[in-house]
């Protein structure tokens, strides 16, 4: 018999909603199975998957066309879909916890412009590294540089929001837009040096779409995104520590220092790659942590593993709604994230007015 | 407990000047001041929360030289800051310190340390949603559930709080400072930064009085809180009375008022 038991006969022993987080775990992997499997069955062929599985069961060749739109359009998009969704859901609450905040998020305080325009740089001037550096980075170094460009901007915008170990609220979101007008303009500049074919490269990565998918990206930004979701679970226990203030943060033994630098890093890395790739899908950031502190408290030792998951989950079905709401033509995914996110952000918004002092 | 030659700069102005300081285990040590005597930034340069010079020792160990963690297993601290980023639990907070401190593997301590504040029904509720004076328990708790032993291997565990009480209503500030008195009694140290001398007087065992970075007098309870000590660390004339039986001394501001 626990202590609190014995004080207390009768009262219903606390929920641990830790407990219950790890249970959800299980369901949100669940889900995400489920989804890709409904994502790489449908599309605007009519390829469906289980004459596919079943052809593949009994030894049949598959035929070309089946080939091609399974594994080279479906799957790729489907694994960059899951790294995207997973990268930008954990950055968002790495953020939030880093600034105490849950409006912090990548792409509402500049980052993913930082790292865009590390992309942008990538594409444009890309060309003016040695040969030699240009064969050894390959793909990655539109992934290289957006990481950097991200890297800059969150330590720029944490030192700027942040005083004393306090973010103030007004300060990082209007840092937040001050970083992305400069961003605006530098990209801006690049965009107007850039050639024909720059200019292409530079459309299409930037409307913020898994339509490129490619094998290439998948390897340009999985090794990245993987990294940053293995090390971020291992930030939990120091993010908890944090929302009590650092202060606190320190007398409980945390290393408080290495917490925001580790944090800091990995928001970089995963929000770069992602934009490196998919362009700036905005909101899975804000909207997934937001969802599960609701459902189980905002315990980052649960919450991180938690968000990869459901930010997978939701930007394969964004996808899948992008690919199939105006078929056989394409909704760029940013469009559908956003109808999803800004309420959400708005919600937020509204409810804790009052607490935050706008 | 003990710091040497104390200083504290913050921007160009030193706060402190070069002051000793020593805490006895099994002991309430008081500090006391006016307002902007340095009593908080003493604690802050002990708890290593803002920078400062000079030679820290806790259990004779060199405090600088220690891990944020090893600190953690022998000290909590309580802040005057109270706010918690998130909708966190009351029993989720005071997790929070018991995960953080030497007992973590014994289940029951968080519970028990809620039920030491009365806050045994509060375990569920959102600690945004409580007063000040709940909030000030729910941290009190998590701060005793991160050192709830007093006594750890034969070396005494320590608290370092400002002012604790500040908040509370007079019942609860005598659960606090009863809770405080029998953390010490049972060979904890206790260091705490009070703003009521008639508490001090009652539950300090060694009082330290503060005044413009320095200490003006560090003793018992009835060697500090005295007429002329006082009236020159508050820079007004008090006036400390002794009630017969116990001896105690307690200030009545109706017998300050035009003193002098």
């Amino acid at each position: 018999m626990s202590i609190a038991e014995g004080l207390a006969p009768g009262r219903v022993r606390p929920v641990d909603r830790v407990q219950t987080a790890r249970r959800l775990t299980v369901v949100l992997a669940l889900l995400l199975v489920v989804v890709s499997v409904i994502s790489l069955s449908s599309g605007a062929t009519g390829t469906a998957l289980w004459p596919v599985i079943r052809a593949l069961a009994t030894g049949q060749e598959l035929s070309a066309l089946d080939r091609i739109v399974l594994v080279d359009i479906r799957l790729p998009r489907l694994i960059l879909g899951v790294l995207v969704g997973a990268a930008l859901a954990v950055s968002g609450a790495l953020m939030q916890g880093l600034f105490r905040n849950p409006l912090a998020d990548p792409g509402i305080v500049g980052v993913s412009a930082g790292a865009g325009l590390g992309a942008i740089l990538a594409i444009v001037l890309g060309g003016l590294l040695p040969l030699a550096l240009q064969e050894a980075l390959g793909s990655y170094i539109i992934s290289i540089a957006a990481f950097v460009g991200g890297w800059v901007s969150t330590v720029l915008l944490y030192r700027v929001a942040t005083h004393g170990g306090r973010t103030s609220v007004a300060t990082m979101l209007l840092a937040g837009i001050a970083l992305a007008a400069l961003v605006g303009a530098f990209s801006g500049v690049l965009v107007y040096m850039a050639d024909d074919a720059q200019l292409r490269d530079l459309t299409f990565w930037g409307m913020g779409s898994l339509a490129g998918a490619t094998w290439t990206k998948v390897l340009a930004a999985a090794p990245i995104i993987l990294l940053a979701l293995a090390v971020a679970p291992s930030l939990g226990r120091g993010l908890n520590g944090l929302a009590l203030g650092e202060a606190t943060a320190m007398h409980l033994g945390i290393s408080v220092q290495r917490v925001k630098r580790l944090a800091i890093l990995v928001v970089a890395a995963a929000t770069g790659a992602a934009v490196a790739v998919s362009g700036g899908i905005g909101f899975i950031g804000i909207v997934v942590p937001h969802l599960l502190r609701l459902a189980t408290g905002p315990d980052h030792r649960a919450l991180l593993p938690n968000a990869a998951l459901l930010g997978a989950t939701l930007l394969v079905g964004a996808d899948m709604i992008s690919r199939s709401i105006v078929a056989p033509a394409e909704l760029p995914i940013g469009i559908v994230t956003a109808v999803i996110g800004a309420p959400v952000f708005l919600a937020i918004l509204l409810r804790r007015r009052t607490t935050l002092g706008l | 407990m003990i710091g040497k030659e104390i200083h504290v700069t913050l921007g160009r102005r030193e706060i402190l000047h070069g002051l000793d300081f020593a805490a006895q285990d099994g002991r309430i040590t008081a500090i006391v001041g006016p307002n902007g005597s340095g009593k908080s930034t003493l604690l802050k340069a002990m708890t290593g929360e803002i920078a400062a010079t000079g030679q820290m020792e806790l259990n004779g160990r060199d405090i600088a030289r220690m891990q944020p963690w090893e600190l953690a297993s022998v000290r909590a601290v309580q802040s005057q800051s109270t706010t918690v980023a998130f909708p966190f639990t009351v029993l989720e907070v005071v997790r929070l310190g018991h995960s953080a401190g030497p007992w973590a593997s014994e289940p029951g301590i968080p519970e028990a340390a809620l039920a030491r504040l009365g806050l045994e029904g509060y375990a569920q509720r959102f600690y945004h949603e409580l007063s000040g004076g709940e909030q000030q328990r729910t941290q009190l708790a998590r701060v005793l559930a991160q050192v709830w032993h007093p006594v750890q291997d034969d070396t005494p565990s320590w608290v370092f709080l400002d002012e604790p009480v500040s908040s509370l209503d007079i019942g609860h500030q005598f659960v606090v400072m009863d809770l405080l008195a029998d953390y010490a009694a049972r060979g904890g140290g206790v260091i705490t930064v009070m703003h009521d001398l008639n508490l001090t007087a009652i539950y300090a065992d060694h009082v330290v009085l503060m005044k413009d970075g320095q200490v003006l007098a560090r003793g018992t309870p009835a060697q500090v809180l005295t007429d002329a000590t006082l009236s020159q660390a508050y820079d007004h004339p008090l006036r400390v009375n002794r009630p017969a039986p116990s001896g105690v001394p307690y200030l009545l501001p109706q017998a300050c008022r035009g003193a002098g």
